[in-house]
C-alpha cells in the first residue's frame, strides 16, 4: 500500500475556503472531502476514516472546533488521526478547553493561522501527513 | 408592607447612642451630686438622689441590654415600631426620674428644670413629631404634679438650704407660672426641633436619591461601554473571515495552485468578487446603522409626508424581486390619517428593510401584505408574510445587533444581522417602536408605528 492516496478531511464552514483548501491540497495530490460543520464531519470520519482533519476553530457556535477536536481525541478509533486547526489570529480563548474536566488540554497536533499561506499550509500537512510513506 | 431598612437602621443606632448618653448621664448626676454636697457644701438630702441615680443606672442597663440584642438581629426582623416603641419608653422613663431628682432637690425652686429641654430635643430627633408632642406633655404634666402636690402638701417639700429661696414653692402664682414657662418653652422646643429635624431628613433623602441616580447613571455608561466594544469585536470579526476567504481564493490563484485549470482559476475569483460584495454589504449595514444612531444628536432633517406615499414607493421598487419569486405582494390602506414628521429617507429604509425581508424568506408562491391604518395618535404599518417564520425563543434577540435566526441561514448564508436593528434604532429615534408575532413555517408579521404628525 506504498502508495496509496492520503485522505484529509476538512471541516469547515465557509465554502470558500474549503474550495481554496481543496485546490491547494489537491494540486500536490491528497484527496479531499469536506463536511460544513462538527456533527456531519465526525459522521464522516466515522464512515470512512481520513488520514487527517484541517478543523476550523470557529464555526458556527465560538468554540465549535475545540468540540469537535475534543470529541475525536476522545474516541479511541479516531484519536490517532493528526489534526490541522485554523485559527484567527488573537482567537486564543478557549485553548485549554476544560483542563479539569480531562487532566491537560487537548493537544492538536498543528495550528495554522488564518488567512491562509498556502505554501506554509503545505509544509505542516506535509509534516503531519506525508505524501509518500 | 414594605420597611425602609435604612431608617430602621439609622432608628436603632440613634437610640443606641441614647442609651450611651445616658451613661454620662448617670455620672453627670453622681458628679453633681458630690460635687454640691462636699465640694460646694450645699447641703442636699443625698440618698434619695443616690438612689434615683441608681435607678438610672439600673435601667440603662437594661436598656443597654435590650439594644444590644436589637442590633445584633438581622434588620428584617426588627419592625419600626418596635424600635420606636423603645425610644419612647426611655424617653418617658428618663422625665420621671427627672422629675424626682428635681423633686428630691427643691422642686419649683431648682432652675435645673431647664434639662427637660435636652430630653425634648431628643425626643423630636428620635420620634415622630406627635410623639414627640406626647412626650412634652407628659412632661409638663409630670413637673405640674410634682410643683403642685408640693404646694398642696408642703411635707413633700425636700428644700435645698442656705441656696434656693425656701418659700416660693408655696407662692401659687410662682408655681403657676413657673408650670406656664416651662410648658411653652418645652413645646417650643419640640415644634422647632421638629422642623429643623424634617428639614435635615428631607435633605439626607434627596443626597441619598442623588447618589442612587448617579449610581444607576454609572452602571448604565458601563453597560453601554460594553455593549460597544462587543460590538466592535463582533463586527471586526464578520469583516475578517470574508478577508481570509478572499486573500485564500486569490492566493491560490496567484501562485499557481489552478494553474492547469482556468475554469478553476476563474471561479476562485468569482468567489473573491462575490464575499467583497457581501463585505461592502456590511460596511453599508455599519454605516446605515450608525447614521441611525447620530441623526438623533443632529437632529436629521424632517418633513411630513404621508406613509402611504413611501410604502407604495418602496413596493413598487421591490415588486420585480417579488415576482421573479412568484409572489403575490399586495397593498392596504385603511383609516384617514397617515401623516407623519420624520427623516424621509430612514422611514424609506424601515419599509424597505421589511419588504425585502419579507420577500426574502418566504418561499415561492407565497405572499406578503403591507397595511397601514391609524389608531390611538399614531400610524401603524403591517408587514405580512407566508415566509419560514421565526422561532419563539429567538423573537426577543430579534433585533439586537448582528443577531441571525437560525432558520435564516437555510435561506441566505451570509447576512449582515443588522437590518432589523437598524429598523429598530430608526422607528424609535423617531418616537415610535417596532415589534414582531411570527409562527415558524407560517409565517410573520412585522409591525412598526410612528405618531401622527399634526395637521
Amino acid at each position: 500500500m506504498a502508495s496509496a492516496k492520503k485522505n484529509i478531511l476538512v471541516i469547515d464552514d465557509d465554502p470558500d475556503v474549503v474550495e481554496a483548501l481543496r485546490t491547494i491540497l489537491e494540486s500536490v495530490g491528497y484527496v479531499v472531502d469536506s463536511a460544513s460543520d462538527g456533527d456531519s464531519g465526525l459522521a464522516k470520519m466515522r464512515a470512512k476514516k481520513p488520514d487527517m482533519v484541517i478543523l476550523d476553530v470557529m464555526m458556527r457556535k465560538e468554540t465549535e472546533g475545540f468540540h469537535v477536536s475534543y470529541v475525536i481525541k476522545n474516541d479511541p478509533t479516531l484519536a490517532k488521526i493528526p489534526i490541522l486547526m485554523l485559527t484567527a489570529i488573537g482567537e486564543k480563548t478557549g485553548m485549554k478547553f476544560s483542563p479539569d474536566k480531562d487532566g491537560a488540554y487537548l493537544p492538536v497536533e498543528a495550528f495554522v493561522e488564518k488567512p491562509i499561506e498556502p505554501k506554509d499550509l503545505l509544509a505542516r500537512v506535509e509534516k503531519l501527513l506525508p505524501l509518500r510513506g | 408592607m414594605v420597611e425602609d431598612y435604612a431608617a430602621v437602621r439609622r432608628l436603632i443606632t440613634r437610640t443606641h447612642w441614647f442609651v450611651t448618653l445616658r451613661w454620662v448621664a448617670v455620672v453627670a448626676v453622681a458628679a453633681a451630686i458630690t460635687g454640691t454636697q462636699w465640694i460646694f457644701r450645699i447641703r442636699l438630702d443625698v440618698t434619695p438622689l443616690f438612689v434615683l441615680a441608681g435607678i438610672l443606672l439600673f435601667y440603662n442597663l437594661v436598656f443597654w441590654a435590650y439594644a444590644r440584642r436589637l442590633e445584633a438581629r438581622s434588620v428584617e426582623r426588627v419592625s419600626l415600631r418596635e424600635v420606636n416603641r423603645f425610644a419612647n419608653v426611655q424617653i418617658s422613663v428618663d422625665l420621671v426620674v427627672l422629675t424626682f431628682l428635681l423633686h428630691f432637690s427643691g422642686g419649683v425652686e431648682n432652675p435645673l428644670s431647664l434639662f427637660f429641654i435636652f430630653h425634648m430635643i431628643i425626643a423630636s430627633i428620635l420620634l415622630s413629631p406627635l410623639a414627640s408632642y406626647l412626650q412634652a406633655t407628659w412632661a409638663v404634666a409630670l413637673y405640674a404634679a410634682m410643683v403642685l402636690a408640693e404646694y398642696a402638701s408642703p411635707s413633700l417639700h425636700r428644700p435645698v438650704e442656705g441656696f434656693l429661696p425656701a418659700e416660693l414653692y408655696r407662692d401659687g402664682k410662682f408655681v403657676l407660672a413657673n408650670i406656664g414657662a416651662l410648658g411653652v418653652t418645652l413645646y417650643l422646643t419640640v415644634y422647632f426641633t421638629v422642623s429643623i429635624a424634617k428639614q435635615l431628613r428631607r435633605r439626607e433623602a434627596q443626597l441619598m436619591e442623588a447618589r442612587d441616580s448617579q449610581e444607576a447613571a454609572n452602571q448604565r455608561l458601563a453597560q453601554l461601554e460594553e455593549r460597544k466594544s462587543r460590538f466592535m469585536r463582533v463586527a471586526a470579526h464578520q469583516l475578517r473571515a470574508p478577508l481570509g476567504a478572499i486573500s485564500s481564493s486569490l492566493k491560490v490563484v496567484l501562485e499557481g495552485y489552478a494553474r492547469q485549470d482556468p475554469v478553476k482559476e476563474l471561479d476562485m475569483i468569482r468567489r473573491a468578487v462575490a464575499r467583497t460584495r457581501s463585505m461592502l454589504d456590511l460596511i453599508n449595514d455599519l454605516l446605515t446603522l450608525s447614521r441611525a444612531k447620530e441623526a438623533h444628536l443632529e437632529g436629521g432633517e424632517r418633513k411630513r409626508f404621508a406613509l402611504r406615499e413611501v410604502v407604495e414607493r418602496l413596493a413598487a421598487l421591490h415588486k420585480p424581486r417579488a415576482d421573479e419569486k412568484g409572489i403575490r405582494l399586495e397593498i392596504k390602506a385603511r383609516g384617514e390619517q397617515d401623516l407623519v414628521s420624520a427623516e424621509q429617507s430612514a422611514i424609506e429604509d424601515v419599509v424597505g428593510n421589511l419588504l425585502s425581508n419579507a420577500i426574502k424568506y418566504t418561499p415561492k408562491g407565497g405572499s406578503v401584505s403591507v397595511t397601514t391604518y391609524d389608531r390611538d395618535g399614531y400610524v401603524h404599518c403591517d408587514v405580512t408574510d407566508t415566509g419560514i417564520g421565526i422561532p419563539q425563543e429567538e423573537l426577543k434577540e430579534l433585533f439586537s445587533e448582528f443577531y441571525r435566526a437560525t432558520n435564516a441561514r437555510s435561506v441566505e448564508r451570509e447576512g449582515t444581522g443588522l437590518g432589523l436593528s437598524i429598523v429598530k434604532e430608526i422607528v424609535v429615534r423617531h418616537s415610535g417602536d417596532v415589534s414582531v408575532r411570527s409562527e415558524v413555517n407560517k409565517g410573520s408579521t412585522f409591525t412598526f408605528h410612528l405618531p401622527l404628525a399634526q395637521e
